[in-house]
């Protein structure tokens, strides 16, 4: 019997793997951290703040996003949106999440890649 | 403490652990996210944001180091594919160096009462004991560096087949074990010859034997050492191991670290002390070294019998 301890673990580590993916996903126009977070968490893909919101700097980092602070009236928040090299990246990491995908449900449903 | 003072003196502490450059500018967009989200969780509880709740969001972020390393790459000094090889080495290589302290203590400092071996432990603990710890950190050297090779340089250090098999012999290398062994044995009995002959008569002292031991253990000594000279002799020949050989060769480490066990404590090898003392320090390392490699070889001896036919 696998324990819930098990599950849980290898179910974080599924999430783990498209968790950038899904963040590039909403960035293609300009969002803050948090208004990210609930954005994501609305879809359907909760992901830990503590995750997130280095993840973004990391991806800052690499050149994959552009950032800048913005006040609109409010508190002053770090916006994020895809950089030209960033939505490249993400139109192709979203072909290769579809051919995953279409591998997995052959695989899921027991048949065999035609 | 109120909520927002909770959150600077978290992100304070995340901030201390960030690279300079990224300090401010991080520290601030941390504390207006967690302000902000501290707000919308008081907001969903229908009541003001107290020092519980925040502190219940800032614990959820992690310990500040936690949180501070997930904005910066990982630096990883040892592979993980290392970490189990690298704790073996390194408990075995502190454990032999324990050994071999524990063992010169009690060489130097006999034994007579529970006071001195208290003494003596005492001093093996200071001086051996935590000296050993050099052990772990050259390992943590040399583990980080190859580490930063792998990284830097990937197909430089890719693996690489043995030239030889498991079984397999280099007759080269062997032929040059039996050569300066057989040198070894020829200067421990005659170290006058590396002296010349303009030396100084301390000198021819300091490296003459024991009469007591030329006459009763070193003929042991020298037929234990040339049972191992026959051995690589074969093997230069039959060019691979065999389950015999395998099996001679365990024998012959044990009936070797016994012979020089006999010969360290039964008296003086060398008539002055201070070259006595070295050489035996020498043979209690290859008998703890022998012990070591006969107990590896016997336990892969016992796994993987019975040997498939070898031709």
């Amino acid at each position: 019997m696998v324990t819930a301890g098990a599950y849980d673990k290898l179910e974080l580590e599924l999430r783990r793997g498209v968790v950038v993916l899904a963040a590039l996903s909403q960035l293609r126009t300009a969002r803050y951290g948090y208004e990210l977070r609930q954005s994501l968490a609305e879809s359907g893909m909760p992901i830990e703040e503590g995750t997130l919101y280095p993840l973004l700097r990391r991806l800052e980092s690499q050149g994959v996003l552009t950032s800048e602070w913005r006040t609109d009236g409010g508190p002053p928040r770090r916006y994020y949106v895809l950089s030209a090299d960033g939505l490249e990246l993400c139109q192709r990491l979203t072909a290769s999440w579809r051919g995953l995908n279409d591998t997995m449900d052959l695989l899921l449903k027991g048949g065999e890649r035609p | 403490m109120t909520p927002d003072d909770l959150i600077q003196n978290y992100v304070d502490d995340v901030a201390r652990l960030l690279p300079r450059a990224q300090r401010r500018d991080v520290g601030y967009e941390l504390r207006s996210l967690l302000t902000e989200q501290l707000a919308a969780e008081a907001g969903q509880a229908g009541r003001p944001a107290d020092e519980a709740m925040a502190t219940a969001l800032v614990l959820g972020y992690g310990r500040p180091a936690e949180t501070a390393a997930r904005y910066r790459q990982p630096l990883i000094l040892i592979d993980p594919a290392d970490s189990h090889r690298f704790v073996r080495l390194a408990v075995i290589g502190v454990a032999v160096i324990w050994v071999l302290g524990l063992l010169d203590t009690f060489m130097r400092h006999p034994i007579a009462s529970a006071g001195d071996l208290l003494t003596a432990l005492g001093q093996w603990w200071t001086g051996i004991g935590v000296g050993a710890l050099w052990w772990p950190g050259v390992l943590v050297a040399g583990f980080a560096t190859a580490a930063w090779r792998r990284r830097a340089r990937p197909g430089a250090v890719a693996w690489r087949p043995r030239r030889f098999g498991r079984d397999q012999v280099s007759r080269l290398g062997y032929l040059a074990a039996v050569v300066a062994g057989g040198a070894g044995l020829f200067l421990l009995f005659n170290g006058q010859v590396l002296l010349g002959s303009q030396a100084a008569p301390e000198a021819y002292r300091a490296l003459a034997m024991d009469e007591g031991f030329l006459r009763e253990r070193a003929p042991w000594l020298v037929v234990v050492l040339a049972g191992h000279f026959v051995l690589y002799a074969v093997l230069i020949v039959r060019g691979r191991w065999q389950p015999l050989t395998r099996r001679i060769e365990i024998a012959l480490t044990l009936a070797a670290c016994a012979v020089f066990g006999w010969v360290i404590s039964a008296g003086a090898m060398f008539a002055t002390g201070p070259a006595d003392q070295i050489v035996k320090v020498v043979l209690v390392a290859s008998i703890v070294v022998g012990l070591l490699d006969a107990a590896r070889k016997l336990y892969r001896e016992l796994r993987t019998a019975p040997y498939l036919p070898t031709t």
